[in-house]
């Protein structure tokens, strides 16, 4: 929004030959962040475009971004990177209400008790918000006139535990590790499912509404699409009970399984359903057995997804033999997929889509083009892996939802190979169809490479679909720094092309030596190579990431080629690191005053209805070391045409910004922060955060929050005047 | 069951001792059971968007002169709630008073089905009955108060009968603001062949009452 101070002139257009705005700004600071030292005089900033001392202390302020092709501009000015010492809360820009929405542990549907703290059982967890909230959509319902802007079922991924505030104890193993915290764990994972309601104008999480619903680790699932009933997702079948998981002595029939794990970011599909997608479900295995070894088809295939006996140091495979990979080999084969889920009815098993491909998601972005086709474009958050779309075979009927219900069980999965040509074309990129006929760089087909070898095609698709990271080296698609979420421009306003960009976050093994690539033959562990820069992942050690965006050929999801582009280069312009080649560390980000909407590690990244792009930040959060500049992590919003940026948010200590949803009017945003407080421990749990006790005492309908250990939260951001979020 | 076949027993006696009664009805089971009903209960779609089209299902003809959507799967509908959690049903899409036109395959001597409506200043439907020559039959109005914004699923079943020989509803209309509706139901006039096979299950019907309440 525009505030009283404003600059009321175009600081970009200088006749008088003052000082433009950015040299006073790198003038008075060299720090860059803070702007107003006492230094400069109230004559030299009103000759840089009006601005007064006092308006600029506490936000950066710069002119509006209009309204331009497809985007309806950003009104407010960015806010002050949070820099260190860090103040334990979230921050907006002046104009704004936050408040927080729904944290960890709240009573969500009948049964659920008030949070008090982590002496919680499983039980309770299950009737409770998960921990570490992810990805989110607000789901209106449908009511006379289109859809509700007052109510919805708000749908939440909760994509991991921090086992440390868990418990009041932390993990405690094996002094105090009861099969209760496993399953507290489990418990603690997967999808909330919330009623969401405005009450008086607050927004409630409603704690006993029956539209909630919480999906765990051990939630009963069918598993559908070309690789359903493979032999490969046959694993062991168990009884699970609160107190035990006990092996019957059969095998899953590969169409049914229980359970999401690691739920990252998330997609919808135009029929109005939710998709949770499951990232680093490695880590959730171990075994104090041994692994399948490498020279099996098991242990090849874990080599390749990073299943391990240590795992990311859950203790889950200790008493529930289901995550136990040397007992139950194929489990983790039953993880890695896009799980859809009916978020307005709690009775529907959700459904893992395996046509969609294995790997690690990260978020499950819907284009619908004009001929009514629909593709789903994913990127595998790892360093060195790739981005993926997939068309579904049949066209979307936007007057019949039964008809698309099961749209996502039969298409073509594709990966990405970003090639560089001449301008003016400029530079070209080429869907590479993962499929038993495709050539791979070995000059033999898929259905001829002894990793998808099988009785038919049906069975190589299968395969492929499984192994779908193996598939993609074989094929020769480009390795990228850690493709995060996918976002889909609308096409408003007169802007019609199908443009989709991707959060690359980070890749501190880019450029590095010795070089080495992700080998054809599938065989090189997850994360493990150091590829050379190429034109998409243009710096070395990219410790800050960049934004890449391509465009459909000829407008339509069903292109076989895209012409792209980097959106922005993320950096820290007054970086004192010393430059490389290829990297100078200081980014190209588009802001006024230059420098003033630094960020990094670009995570989160969702188009709003009105053409905003909106990019949260992943970082270590603490805002130390190459982050000493840029703070704690942030979101931001960006002019897709101009790629002009402003910075809107900043998170509570070693917080995570990840999560962004509208009301439909586009007057309530809901933003997630994640493990506020990472790295405290058991015995001093709030000694880094204990947002959001620290901020509030209560949510916004009035609900307390008690104080004693940070928790992750989902914080409600309205307008003081009513009007709509970034306008 | 048997409470069921209580209520079977009282709704056909009363319809038959009654004869020409003409009432609103409140439950499904004051429809004259044994009658074939028509029923729409929108459990076999999805969110069939209709806007200018008709929609049919269970030897009904659905038309309106605003959008609706059959096999709804939530919707809001204010101060009474909202309807969703895996119930199918019909929605009047439109802001404002949306007038719903019911076909039906066979003349009939009922109608009932369970709705609900968007709480607002026009509160309650009006229902009202056409026979196969398109003469206004009868008019009726309906309205409750509302169940409260945390509802969920409540609504209220309304309906009308006559089951008078020359009584035949061909065609109703369901007008009202943010309507939904479910269970669709028409007791349809037996055909001619039916009907001693009628008479035959009213008298045994009629023999176990008697039956029962000696005992």
């Amino acid at each position: 929004m525009k505030g009283a101070k404003h600059p009321k002139n175009d600081v970009t257009i200088n006749p008088s030959g003052n000082e433009n705005i950015h040299e006073v700004i790198g003038r008075v600071d060299l720090s860059r962040r803070r702007f107003v030292q006492g230094s400069v005089s109230a004559t030299v900033l009103a000759s840089a475009g009006g601005l007064t001392l006092s308006g600029i202390v506490n936000t950066v302020e710069a002119a509006p971004i209009p309204p331009s092709l497809g985007f309806a501009g950003i009104g407010f000015e960015s806010i002050a990177a949070e820099t260190t010492p860090l103040v334990d809360a979230v921050r907006v820009p002046l104009g704004y209400n936050v408040e927080t929405f729904v944290a960890w542990g709240d009573p969500i549907m009948p049964g659920g008790v008030p949070y008090a703290g982590a002496i919680h059982t499983s039980a309770e967890q299950e009737k409770q918000f998960g921990m570490h909230c992810d990805g989110m959509h607000f789901f209106p319902f449908p009511t006379r006139g289109g859809f509700s802007n007052d109510r919805g079922v708000f749908a939440c991924n909760n994509e991991y535990t921090d086992e440390n505030l868990l418990w009041p104890d932390g993990q405690n193993y094996p002094a105090n590790y009861p099969m209760d915290k496993t399953r507290k764990s489990q418990a603690g994972h997967g999808v909330s499912f919330v009623e969401a309601r405005k009450v008086a104008g607050k927004w409630s999480a409603i704690p006993t509404s029956g539209y909630g619903r919480r999906i765990t680790s051990n939630t009963p699932m069918k598993v559908s699409g070309a690789a359903a009933g493979h032999d490969l997702l046959k694993s062991n079948a168990y009884m699970i009970t609160p107190a035990a998981t006990i092996a019957t002595g059969g095998q899953l029939d590969g169409m049914t399984c229980y359970g999401t794990i690691n739920n990252c970011a998330h997609g919808i599909t135009p029929w109005g359903t939710y998709l949770t997608c499951e990232e680093n479900f490695n880590g959730n295995f171990g075994t104090a057995g041994a692994a399948p070894s490498t020279a099996t088809e098991q242990g090849k295939l874990n080599n390749r997804y990073g299943v391990t006996a240590a795992g990311f140091g859950y203790n889950w495979f200790r008493n529930d033999v289901r995550f136990d990979i040397a007992a139950n080999q194929k489990e983790p084969n039953l993880f890695g997929w896009v799980v859809e889920i009916d978020p307005f009815n709690p009775n529907a098993m959700p459904v893992k889509r395996t046509s969609l491909g294995r790997f690690k998601h990260e978020s499950a972005q819907y284009v619908v083009d004009s001929a009514n086709r629909v593709a789903f474009y994913q990127g595998d958050d790892e360093r060195n892996e790739y981005i993926y779309k997939f068309v579904c075979a049949g066209a979307f009927n936007p007057t019949n939802r039964g008809a698309n219900l099961n749209l996502l069980d039969s298409g073509t999965l594709y990966v990405a190979k970003f090639t560089s040509t001449p301008a003016p074309s400029g530079s070209a990129g080429q869907w590479i169809a993962l499929e038993p006929g495709t050539i791979g760089l070995d000059g033999f087909a898929l259905r001829d490479n002894p990793n998808f070898s099988g009785a038919n095609d049906a069975e190589v698709l299968a395969k492929i679909l499984i192994k779908a990271r193996m598939a993609a080296d074989a094929v020769g698609a480009t390795m990228m720094d850690r493709p995060e979420w996918t976002g889909a421009r609308p096409r408003i306003y007169g802007y019609n092309e199908v443009e989709i960009y991707c959060t690359l976050t980070n890749n501190n093994r880019r450029g590095a030596s010795p070089a080495s690539v992700n080998n054809p033959a599938g065989t090189t562990g997850a994360g493990a190579a150091r590829p050379p820069v190429d034109a998409a992942n243009p710096a070395a050690n990219n410790i800050y990431g960049h934004i890449i965006r391509w465009r459909e050929a000829g407008q339509s999801v069903t292109a076989t080629t895209f012409e792209w582009d980097i959106f922005v280069q993320c950096g820290d312009t007054a970086t004192t690191r010393a430059p490389l080649p290829t990297n100078d560390f200081k980014g190209n980000i588009v802001d006024v005053p230059n420098g003033s909407a630094d960020f990094g590690a670009p995570d989160g990244l969702w188009f709003d209805y009105f053409g905003r792009l909106w990019v949260q930040t992943d970082q270590a959060g603490n805002g130390l070391g190459d982050w000493l500049n840029i703070g704690a992590n942030c979101m931001v919003c960006a002019d897709p045409n101009t790629k002009e940026i402003r910075r809107f948010l900043t998170a509570p200590p070693n917080a995570e910004v990840t999560g962004v949803t509208m009301s439909p009017d586009g007057k309530t945003m809901w933003v997630g922060l994640q493990h506020p407080g990472e790295d405290s421990t058991p015995a001093a749990p709030t000694a880094i955060s204990d947002w959001p006790a620290s901020q509030w005492a209560a949510r916004a309908d009035g609900t307390p929050l008690p104080p004693g250990r940070p928790r992750s939260s989902v914080v409600v951001i309205t307008r003081a005047d009513g009007g709509i979020i970034g306008a | 069951m048997k409470t069921l076949h209580k209520a079977l027993v009282a709704t056909l006696l009363a319809t038959a001792a009654a004869g020409a009664q003409a009432v609103t009805i409140s439950s499904f089971g004051s429809l004259p059971m044994l009658y074939p009903h028509l029923v729409a209960n929108f459990n076999s779609v999805s969110g069939v968007a209709v806007n200018g089209g008709s929609y049919s299902e269970g030897g009904m003809t659905f038309t309106a002169d605003q959008p609706f959507t059959a096999g709804q799967n939530a919707f809001d509908l204010g101060d009474n709630g909202t309807w969703g959690l895996g119930k199918s049903f019909l929605s009047y899409d439109a802001i404002g008073n949306t007038t719903l036109s019911v076909t039906l395959d066979r003349l009939s001597r009922g109608v009932a089905f369970e709705y609900s409506l968007w709480e607002g200043p026009n509160t309650g439907i009006t229902l009202k009955l056409y026979d196969q020559n398109n003469t206004l039959l009868q008019t009726l109005n309906n309205s409750f108060s509302p169940f409260g914004v945390g509802a969920e699923n409540a609504g209220v079943v309304f309906g009308w009968v006559n089951d008078t020989a020359d009584y035949n509803i061909a065609r109703f209309e369901v007008m009202g603001d943010g309507v939904v509706l479910d269970d669709v139901t028409a007791a349809a006039v037996p055909v001619p062949a039916a009907l001693p096979l009628l008479l035959s299950a009213l008298g045994l019907l009629g023999f176990v009452a008697r039956r029962r309440k000696q005992a």
